[in-house]
């Protein structure tokens, strides 16, 4: 089944196969944005609620994302308490804490979720992270659970084939264009946590792809989830294309990506202007058309502190914004006419060059059409 | 029956199964940039509506009993859906007027005089339920400006909903800008709250709820003067204004590929962002075309 003709698409639409979704998402809420660099806005404040699942995961994991995986960090038995607004993972459990993850244990307040981190970095031993529900909870076992609350689109549709119709974009905000923003599926992830060690360190896990399963058009950004060191080291990924062909490497001339120094939590690290920059995308070994899996990550160097994520992402359209107050639409069935596909547990996050310096918590707003038959 | 293709569109319109409706608003607000603003309670034709009732009752919305902006009678009852076929809109004064995005929505629902000055958990009758889209799925919610609130120190508050599945949650802290006037959202206008944006015109729900059904209660962490009504609605399409002295128009089966539905009985209305600031006294007429079939 599949839309294949206008008629069909009305049809499609009449008879309800049809889902309009409005979002907003917010620029970093607290570092502005750079004029030439990428950014993920997933983890930003808005509707739908933010992106808790970047750095989630064990070190080094293989993590499948769909729009209903869910993550989970705890501290250790008894080892978790929160006091006002405060939440302190005296001794640390499993996997990582995320900003935006709800917190459930005896007596937690319903609807607690990290709002910020202290001094927590994910998984440190007394680190602490601010909550929205100010309680008291004595120790015990505390779970933080993480979504990653991407667009929603209608639901799962097969054996119906969903695709997109429409799309719009607007901001007000001052500074907040030119702007390109581009809709991606977020397939999979990989936390780096060990920052710090330089060499190729390997992934684990079996890669398992939930969408595009041979990994055609998958390709591969790097974000912080929580705030970067100084390092600015090169980066080189090995990973298996779409054909199936193991150890290729990420190319490194003219030259390997470059971490920015201090990198906010959301930005692409290697985004911006000059040598050693690209985006958002880290670029493929000459002839390759796709990510199947990542085999690697090579640091030449300490980033000093902080924890990355690898996301293998498939993108959809584009859409810019060329003026601060002046609404940007796309009818991708007849002026771009594209359609692209939504496949079932699609995982829907926005991306954003920033054409200028962008203020803090820049709101953006839009709509999304999608058909299915 | 549905219309299903282009013929039936044009067998529709040839059937005499349409209406032309037009309106007129006066914009009688001062808003600062980058606002996001109700017209429901702006003057002009159709009558604006206040959210004026007792206060803390959820009370439905619809056109028969509260107006709105002009659309086709009733046609369910026989077997027919009703389609937006287009929506123009044309700004009269050069000098205040609105670039950006205006949000045809469905007002489905409203709880008046929520009063932003207590810190007590303020508990909302739901004695009346939604009419339209009962479930609660794609339906949003914002907190609209009746009186007095002007953001100082940008309060935050939370509430209680059910979601579209039924359950009830405890919403994400939601922050209020700052320079509020009446007919703004509170949480969506230019004094951007620092910390946690604003600017979002509906409330933030939690994670993967996908719409909401009705409000339970509403709880300010940190108060103002003031009152808000919260009205559900379920936005149906927009239309932009991209440049000072010119309208838009909207035909979405061709230069948007979709045709919304008008559930009977809506009560339709717009909800506007100026990129500009001072939406006041900016007159703009528009008409509205329906279908049905």
């Amino acid at each position: 089944m599949a839309l294949q003709s206008m008629d069909q698409i009305i049809s499609a639409i009449t008879a309800s196969q049809f889902n309009r979704t409005d979002w907003n998402k917010n620029a970093l809420p607290t570092t502005a944005q750079v004029a030439g660099q990428w950014y993920d806005l997933s983890t930003g404040a808005g509707n739908p609620f933010q992106n808790s699942t970047h750095g989630s995961t064990a070190n080094l994991a293989f993590q499948a994302l769909s729009d209903t995986t869910t993550t989970t960090a705890t501290t250790a038995a008894t080892s978790g308490s929160i006091s006002g607004t405060v939440f302190t993972d005296t001794t640390h459990g499993t996997n990582r804490f995320t900003v935006g993850m709800i917190l459930t244990g005896t007596g937690v307040s319903a609807g607690t979720y990290i709002t910020s981190l202290g001094t927590g970095t994910g998984a440190n031993n007394g680190g602490t992270y601010n909550i929205n529900i100010s309680q008291s909870v004595t120790s015990q076992t505390i779970t933080g659970t993480a979504r990653p609350s991407g667009l929603y689109t209608g639901g799962d549709v097969s054996p119906s084939i969903k695709n997109v119709l429409n799309v719009s974009a607007y901001s007000g905000a001052t500074t907040s264009a030119p702007t390109t923003l581009m809709l991606v599926d977020q397939v999979a992830m990989f936390t780096v946590s060990s920052v710090t060690t330089t060499g190729a360190q390997s992934f684990t896990g079996t890669q398992t792809l939930p969408r595009y399963a041979t990994g055609a058009g998958l390709q591969a950004y790097i974000v912080p989830s929580v705030v970067m060191g100084a390092g600015t080291p090169t980066i080189q990924l090995g990973y298996t294309n779409a054909a199936g062909v193991s150890g290729r490497l990420t190319p490194s001339s003219p030259s390997l990506p470059v971490a920015t120094t201090t990198s906010p939590v959301g930005s692409i690290i290697y985004s911006g202007t000059g040598a050693g920059k690209y985006g958002p995308f880290v670029p493929l070994q000459a002839g390759d058309t796709g990510i199947q899996s990542i085999q690697s990550i090579n640091l030449s160097a300490t980033m000093t502190s902080g924890s990355l994520v690898v996301i293998l992402a498939k993108p959809i359209f584009t859409l810019p914004i060329t003026t601060v107050g002046v609404a940007s639409e796309r009818d991708l069935v007849n002026q771009l006419p594209s359609m692209p596909r939504i496949f079932d547990g699609a995982n829907l996050q926005w991306l954003q060059f920033a054409g200028s310096n962008t203020p803090i918590n820049t709101a953006y707003y839009g709509s999304l059409d999608v058909a299915w038959g | 029956m549905a219309i299903r293709s282009y013929k039936d569109l044009v067998d529709a319109e040839e059937n005499g199964q349409t209406f032309f409706g037009s309106f007129r608003k006066n914009l009688n607000a001062a808003t600062g940039a980058n606002s996001w603003f109700d017209v429901t309670l702006s003057p002009g034709n159709p009558l604006p509506f206040y959210y004026a009732s007792t206060p803390l009752i959820g009370a439905p919305m619809g056109q028969a009993a509260n107006g709105g902006m002009p659309h086709n009678p009733p046609v369910e009852n026989l077997g027919y859906k009703t389609y937006l076929k287009k929506l123009s809109i044309t700004p009269l004064n050069t000098a205040a007027i609105v670039t950006g995005p205006m949000i045809l929505m469905d007002y489905l629902f409203y709880y008046p005089f929520i009063d932003t000055s207590t810190t007590d958990e303020q508990f909302l009758d739901n004695t009346a339920s939604l009419t339209r889209y009962t479930s609660g799925q794609g339906v949003s919610v914002m907190a609209v400006q009746m009186a007095g609130l002007l953001g100082s120190g940008n309060p935050t508050f939370q509430f209680t909903y059910t979601n579209q599945n039924g359950e009830l949650k405890t919403s994400p802290r939601q922050t209020c800008g700052t320079a509020i006037f009446v007919g703004n959202l509170a949480t969506a206008n230019s004094g951007q709250a620092s910390g946690s944006a604003s600017n979002y015109p509906f409330l933030i729900l939690c994670p993967e709820d996908t719409g909401i059904r009705s409000v339970q209660s509403v709880t300010f962490n940190s108060p103002d003067i003031g009152l808000l009504a919260f009205v559900l609605v379920k936005p149906i399409e927009q239309i932009a204004l991209r440049e000072i002295g010119s309208g838009g128009e909207r035909t979405p089966v061709i230069d948007f590929f979709d045709l919304p539905v008008i559930a009977d009985n809506a009560y339709l209305s717009i909800l506007l962002n100026s990129a500009n600031a001072n939406v006041n006294a900016m007159p703009y007429i528009g008409t509205i075309e329906t279908v049905w079939g």
